[in-house]
């Protein structure tokens, strides 16, 4: 394994050079630029167009219903989406105290292009908003995934499959319509793993892939296991007369970077725990020891084991497939890399910790890619050199090959995938919280108290409702609220919840008491969210006609 | 026709401005600016919605800025004046326009709404800027510039510079500050109420400009190594018959070492008809002994030339423009007394010459190389404390690597890319000058601390182009300072020359705008350092005492991770350099290099500060470091030296 590995592609490091030389006016520079311009269309017309086709394609996809389907079955996505909502109205990190749950990178990405696009002002609800966030996040992950797959040295054709295959899967039409950090993540991940394989070489692509990889660990922290692989492709595409530089500067780099999470908990005095406020430590406690472990893959009823069920239902094939594309990929020195990302994942789902729900995210691009990449390994490249001839039979084998599991792919994948895709782009799973949503901003004035999820919290709150509506878990857990509920469960006057299981119950009893206590004024999606009013103590079952309460 | 005319870049804006007579000058900016500033005060009340008062200080400061250039470039066109008092005049009168604004605006405190600009209020700024301009334009003309006198066919400009100096002149600029003092007390006053935001805000302005050299700085010391190609520039096996010959100028100032320096040179590899060597050695008492050793060269080889100038001041540059008139060689050449050039150096060079017609200067790499410093011996007399400060000074070596990775980045990287961004600061010596381009550039400049650097500067302005050139078996290898104090002595007088050739002003006749910010940049070293140096002290009592918001405090941070990163880049760099050399460094020495990078950025800041002073008080002489001649115990591979010295 060395620097041939990668496919080397020269490009004139002279030619930066000679603009500085020869003068630097605006004229010259212009027509410097023209000529650059013209010449980097010329090499890569082709490529040009094969992913401007892939990117309409995966556009349409992802972009038609995206707030329809998948309806609010998580919110984390209202979550992140009102802490982007605090960060741009606000300027606070968080909508409630902040407490190190992640790196508040990846929502600062969603306020930027909110606050930029007027997202939250055009959206019918603030989750579409930040969901439309992860539509561009989306496009240029397909992006960088096909300049990662060509400057792995996949052929176009490959690359554009691996592109397709990560943007088409019924579970990454899932996944990746859904405002979850690890999408962020992944597309910076992605970005560093380009910079990682640049054919030049240079010191500032692995500054930049350290940049990169700790915007991806700014998004999301958990994606710092794949940091080996990432290292493994630099080395891989090293070059000897400058290796040294490269690999400090990118170890820099990302340290120096991922540090100022550190120097913030540093600088507010909450690095440590300690009585009163949350800690950076604290939090990453009970992250990797106190919270309750999903069990590991191997577990039959574990909650992994049901997650790893769920995706496998959605989609089978893009996953199984990687996987098992994976396995031989390790052996191909341009692959492994990449084979590893995807092996470490699978890996940690054996160990028994906590599974998020996203988990799979991280894993779509490389399972792609392993896909493609063993497909353009397979498949023979047109001879240049005769006196090498390679077996006829071989080559007829491996023609077949790719051909089989080509035309196998294909019928399976339109036999199974095409409903599905079918039903991503009309289902409007989300109407019901949207219209529980709307009904309540149109139908209860201003000067109640309202308990709410976190997908409604931030439509509440741009339509200007007072008091402040809570998010119902801070009901309990945070005790800046409770402090402010002198009465409890009887300072609240609406709830608009969905079901709830008993065991989130269990640790929320002024939420339980409070939904004990309640009569459901209207629900909605047959009794999926329903908006409950609040009957106090004294006051009779029939509300209507008491006013006082 | 001329197939070159076609591709000739346009002519820039400024050079087709024929001849305006100043009248039409002085209307047309006059004009202009007060047109600018009074749209701008209209635009920034009906958009921003802010008070009447702020709009105008906001649009006297907007107005400063999109009309930068307009008084250099147009109405004063090719008029010299002083910067500094030119920017007082600009102050000095908004400030009057600022009474003037007040003043008038006073009795309508009840304006309607915010937002709404009166017709009064238009009127008022009317007068204000044209109250400014106006008295602008007067003031500059007659203190600034210098009133021109009719008629005055040949020393236009002279005169001007004289009535800019005449007595009563002086007395009137001392009174451009007076129309500031108003300003200036309700100014203070306010900062003084927000000393605390005054303090952030001016630590987070410096924090940023600090950010960006510090990256600039980063990015510039990778150069050699930023591609995979660039690293191995220098071809030894490409040679080229030896064609050129060499005058190599030694000066030499109390040199005991100076007989093992020209034995080098005349058992060099290339040609000895080739080779002249002119000594420069003072005729008086102190440089007897030098003097002799040099004398019984002389006698012995014939291309050895003795020049023993007379004159009570002794300089390097002094003694360099001496030997100039004596040089018969293409190519003229330093080689400081104490350094030992390498075998193949004139060889190389030559074939430089011979490839690169264009090339008018060559510098080669000159490196320090006793990154360990000798056994601390403790002095025979003094106290317990003496002997500590004696230690500190001589017998630590802490900085000596750091000052070895210096030089290494220095000549392998940041002059290479001051070359191809054609604005380079030569190095003291192992460089080489083409007689004529010297000619042409009226030689050293013999006030100047740093000639070295004075003359780089003029030859970029000259636009000739320099080849910089690194190699281990090339380079000239030199020895640290003794000791920690002579290191800040030499720093001083770095720093002083680089400020002297900053304010000499010659980089301001750089062709590109990029070249003119390099230029700065670079020649405002100094300045940098000492911020760099007390950077993280402040930024640590900052982030403290003070308790900024979170995001000033990061930003404080931002310069300290980037330089934090240039130590990570030196190590990479001192593994390079313990390659190239074949030098054994083991995880200590690195480790040290890490340490003392804050404790070596505060010993740059002290020399920074001196020089500051030193500059002030004006005392311009030397403080020449000596040598021992170190380096040639450290140095491996050196049999073939031991055999001269």
């Amino acid at each position: 394994m060395t620097t041939a590995t990668l496919p080397v592609v020269d490009t004139g490091t002279g030619a930066d050079l000679d603009g500085i030389r020869h003068g630097r006016r605006l004229g010259n520079v212009a027509a410097g630029a023209r000529t650059r311009v013209t010449a980097w269309l010329l090499v890569h017309w082709q490529s040009i167009i094969l992913l401007t086709v892939i990117l309409v394609v995966c556009g349409l996809v992802h972009g038609i219903n995206r707030d329809g389907w998948p309806g609010r079955v998580n919110d984390d996505e209202g979550t992140y989406t009102a802490q982007a909502y605090a960060m741009e109205y606000w300027g606070q990190i968080a909508h409630y105290t902040y407490w190190y749950d992640h790196p508040f990178g990846g929502w600062l990405l969603i306020a930027i292009y909110t606050t930029f696009t007027n997202a939250f002002e055009r959206a019918p609800t603030a989750v579409t908003a930040a969901r439309e966030c992860m539509f561009v996040v989306h496009l240029f992950s397909c992006a960088l995934l096909y300049l990662l797959a060509r400057r792995l040295g996949l052929r176009r054709v490959f690359a554009g499959v691996s592109v397709l295959l990560f943007s088409l899967a019924p579970l990454a039409v899932w996944y990746q319509r859904m405002v979850f950090l690890d999408n962020i993540a992944v597309m910076w991940m992605l970005a560093a793993l380009v910079c990682a394989a640049s054919p030049r070489r240079s010191v500032g692509s692995a500054i930049w892939t350290g940049v990169f990889m700790a915007f991806s660990f700014w998004s999301k922290e958990t994606i710092l296991v794949l940091l080996p692989a990432v290292y493994l492709l630099l080395r891989q595409n090293r070059d000897p007369r400058n290796w040294r530089f490269v690999r400090r500067s990118f170890l820099g780099f990302l340290t120096g970077i991922c540090g100022i999470y550190l120097l913030y908990a540093v600088t507010k005095n909450e690095l440590f725990e300690g009585s009163g406020h949350v800690s950076l430590i604290g939090a990453i406690k009970w992250q990797l020891f106190d919270r309750q472990a999903s069990g590991s893959l191997l577990q039959a009823g574990s909650s992994t084991r049901s997650m790893a069920n769920l995706w496998l239902q959605i989609d089978p094939y893009l996953l199984g497939s990687g996987v098992v594309a994976a396995l031989p990929a390790l052996f191909f020195g341009r692959l492994r890399a990449v084979a590893i990302l995807l092996l470490i994942q699978v890996g940690f789902m054996f160990r028994n910790g906590y599974m998020p729900y996203a988990y799979v995210t991280a894993m779509l691009p490389f399972a792609a890619l392993c896909v493609a990449g063993m497909l353009d390994v397979t498949l023979p490249r047109p001879l240049v050199d005769r006196a090498h001839r390679v077996p006829i039979a071989r080559t007829a084998l491996r023609l077949v090959a790719v051909g089989t599991v080509a035309t196998t792919g294909l019928l399976a994948l339109s036999g199974d995938w095409a409903p599905k895709l079918g039903t991503a782009l009309t289902a409007d799973d989300s109407k019901p919280s949207r219209d529980a949503a709307r009904w309540y901003i149109e139908n209860i004035p201003n000067g109640h108290t309202v308990v709410t999820d976190d997908n409604i919290w931030t439509d509440l709150e741009l339509a200007g409702k007072k008091p402040e509506p809570i998010w119902f878990y801070k009901l309990d857990l945070d005790p800046a609220v409770r402090g402010k509920m002198k009465n409890g469960w009887q300072d609240v006057d609406y709830i608009i919840l969905g079901q709830l299981t008993p065991t989130i119950l269990n640790d929320l009893p002024l939420v339980a008491e409070g939904l004990r206590h309640s009569v459901v004024v209207k629900s909605f999606g047959n009794g999926q969210i329903a908006i409950r009013k609040v009957i106090k103590q004294g006051c009779p079952a029939d509300i209507n006609a008491t006013p006082g309460c | 026709m001329n197939p070159n005319q076609a591709l000739a870049p346009p002519q820039p804006f400024r050079t087709r401005l024929p001849g305006t007579p100043r009248p039409l000058r002085f209307v047309a900016s006059g004009g202009i600016s007060v047109f600018v500033r009074v749209m701008t005060m209209v635009v920034l009340v009906q958009l921003l919605d802010i008070g009447n008062r702020t709009a105008y200080e906001y649009s006297v400061v907007s107005t400063t800025f999109l009309l930068w250039g307009l008084d250099r470039n147009f109405t004063w066109r090719r008029q010299d004046g002083s910067r500094v008092w030119s920017a007082v005049a600009r102050l000095s009168t908004e400030a009057v326009g600022w009474l003037v604004f007040v003043g008038l605006t006073r009795s309508d405190v009840s304006t309607p709404a915010v937002g709404r600009i009166s017709m009064h209020e238009v009127l008022v700024d009317l007068v204000s800027a044209v109250v400014v301009t106006f008295t602008h334009l007067v003031v500059c003309t007659w203190l600034v510039f210098g009133a021109a006198q009719k008629n005055s066919a040949q020393s236009r400009t002279a005169r001007r510079k004289a009535a800019a100096n005449t007595t009563l002149a002086r007395i009137l600029r001392g009174c451009l500050v007076l129309p500031m003092l108003p300003l200036l007390v309700v100014t203070t006053h306010a900062a003084y109420l927000n000393r605390d935001d005054v303090a952030l805000g001016m630590w987070t302005a410096v924090s940023l400009v600090m950010l960006v050299v510090a990256g600039l700085t980063l990015v510039r010391a990778q150069y050699s190594w930023q591609f995979p190609e660039r690293v191995d520039h220098v071809d030894l096996d490409d040679r080229a018959p030896a064609r050129h010959s060499f005058s190599l100028i030694v000066p030499a100032r109390e040199e005991p070492v100076l007989g093992r320096t020209l034995a080098q040179v005349l058992t060099g590899d290339y040609p000895q008809d080739l080779v002249q060597l002119v000594v420069v050695v003072s005729d008086d008492d102190v440089d007897r002994e030098t003097r002799e050793v040099a004398q019984s060269f002389a006698d012995r080889y014939s291309n050895v030339k003795i020049v023993t100038p007379g004159g009570a001041i002794r300089s390097k540059p002094i003694s360099l423009e001496d030997a100039r008139k004596n040089c018969d060689g293409d190519l003229i050449g330093i080689v400081d007394a104490e350094s030992l050039i390498s075998r193949g150096l004139l060889s190389h060079v030559n074939t430089l010459a011979v490839n690169h017609p264009k090339t008018g200067i060559f510098q080669g790499g000159v490196q320090l190389m006793n990154f360990r410093g000798e056994k601390w011996r403790r002095p025979a007399s003094g106290g317990p404390l003496h002997a500590l400060a004696d230690w500190f000074n001589t017998g630590t070596s802490w900085w000596r690597a750091r000052n070895c990775m210096e030089y290494y980045i220095w000549f392998m990287s940041r002059l290479r890319y001051q070359a191809v961004a054609r604005f380079i600061p030569l190095g003291g010596n192992t460089v080489f000058v083409r007689r004529e381009v010297l000619d042409q550039l009226g030689g050293w400049d013999v006030s100047c601390l740093t000639e070295d650097c004075d003359l780089g500067v003029r030859a970029s302005v000259a636009g000739i182009e320099t080849t910089v050139f690194y190699h281990p078996d090339l380079t000239t290898q030199e020895e640290t300072p003794e000791s920690l104090g002579k290191l800040v002595v030499q720093r001083t007088r770095w720093m002083m020359g680089f400020i002297q050739v900053f304010q000499k002003g010659d980089w301001r006749r750089l062709p590109g705008l990029r070249q003119r910010v390099l230029a700065a940049e670079l020649l405002l070293m100094p300045f940098f350092q000492a911020v760099a140096g007390l950077a993280l002290p402040t930024s640590v009592l900052l982030t403290f005492l003070l308790r900024g918001s979170v995001g000033l405090v990061i930003i404080f941070w931002l310069p300290l991770m980037v330089m934090v990163m240039m130590t990570v880049t030196e190590q990479a760099a001192f593994r390079e350099f313990a390659d190239a050399y074949r030098l054994k460094v083991g995880p200590l020495d690195s480790a040290r290099l890490i340490v003392s990078a804050p404790v070596y950025q505060l010993v740059l800041s002290v020399a920074a500060i001196r020089a500051a002073a030193r500059l002030l008080q004006g005392k311009l002489e030397w403080e020449k470091t000596t040598h021992a001649g170190a380096h040639h115990v450290v140095m491996l591979g050196s049999s073939e030296l031991e055999g001269v010295s």
